[in-house]
């Protein structure tokens, strides 16, 4: 772990659009370790068969699973601090702003993995952004939220551009 | 027509396991990689789709519980299989016996078989090891 670079624990947001993959089984389960990951994904959490599916990712001992957008507003918003470290996965930064914006405040906040699309420019080798991606990034930062390039526990999280 | 494989993996690892077994047991149709670096769970569901449609594919993987493996068991329907912990040996053998199989299901559970027996421990025979 470099020195003062180690993720808080409490409720973490991660933006990543690899959903539940490797960087979370392995280095988030394992490393920081979270306690309880959870994909946040209003299409999946509807569907069932993907909803299973993703479910079945979420590693043995860690308490999780899947939920609408709104179930994770129901669960985290406007709550105090938590204790327990948490993983909030979510695919966008837009998905992201709407947690922020109905009063979900967590301990930090980071992009993980945003690919390349149309009108994304390069930001690291994991992180593309977009005109629209900036905007909600943004209005999450200005909502006095810890706001981080991050792709692991063990990476110093880098400030957004 | 043979049931295809393809090979997605983390990195460049399937770029490179294909090359090596083709250098091996030479060129083959419907034998190829995909590479998921630097883009989205949705944009690698979309690539597999475009690959495999409803085709007779085998999806090779790394590692169960990975971007790879989720995406790919997201977009397989009847006929089509992942399988996971891909190897050279696994590939080897794939692309050995394929013609002779005519059902996924069946292929897919030979290469399990056939993968599994390249996991070894191989000890010094000099001076020759207790264990042999």
């Amino acid at each position: 772990m470099v020195e003062g670079s180690a993720p808080p624990a409490g409720l973490i947001l991660r933006v990543d659009d690899r959903l539940i993959h490797g960087q979370i089984v392995y280095g988030w389960a394992k490393l920081w370790p979270a306690e309880e990951i959870w994909l946040v994904h209003d299409a999946i959490a509807a569907d069932t068969r993907r909803r299973e599916l993703y479910e079945e990712q979420i590693p043995e001992g860690v308490t999780g699973g899947v939920l609408s957008l709104s179930e994770a507003v129901d669960h985290w918003g406007g709550s105090g601090e938590e204790s327990r470290r948490i993983l909030l996965v979510v695919e966008s930064c837009a998905d992201l702003a709407r947690l922020v914006a109905e009063g979900v405040r967590p301990a930090e906040a980071h992009l993980g993995n945003v690919g390349r699309g149309e009108g994304r420019g390069r930001v690291t080798d994991t992180v593309y952004l977009g005109g629209e991606d900036l905007a909600a990034l943004e209005t999450v930062a200005g909502s006095g939220v810890s706001l981080w390039l991050r792709e692991l526990p063990s990476s110093r999280p880098l400030p957004l551009p | 027509m043979s049931i295809g494989g393809l090979v997605v993996t983390h990195g460049s690892l399937g770029e490179s396991l294909v090359a090596e077994a083709t250098r091996l047991v030479g060129e083959h149709e419907s034998f190829t990689w995909m590479a998921t670096a630097g883009i989205s769970a949705e944009e690698i569901r979309r690539k597999l789709r475009t690959r495999v449609g409803s085709d007779p594919w085998i999806i090779f993987v790394d590692s169960p519980g990975t971007g790879p493996a989720v995406c790919a068991q997201d977009v397989i329907g009847e006929g089509q299989a992942v399988v996971t912990g891909v190897n050279l040996a696994m590939l080897l053998s794939f692309l050995i016996h394929r013609d002779r199989y005519d059902s996924v299901e069946e292929l897919a559970r030979r290469m399990v078989r056939d993968g599994s027996r390249a996991l070894e421990v191989l000890w010094s025979r000099d001076p020759p090891h207790p264990r042999d």
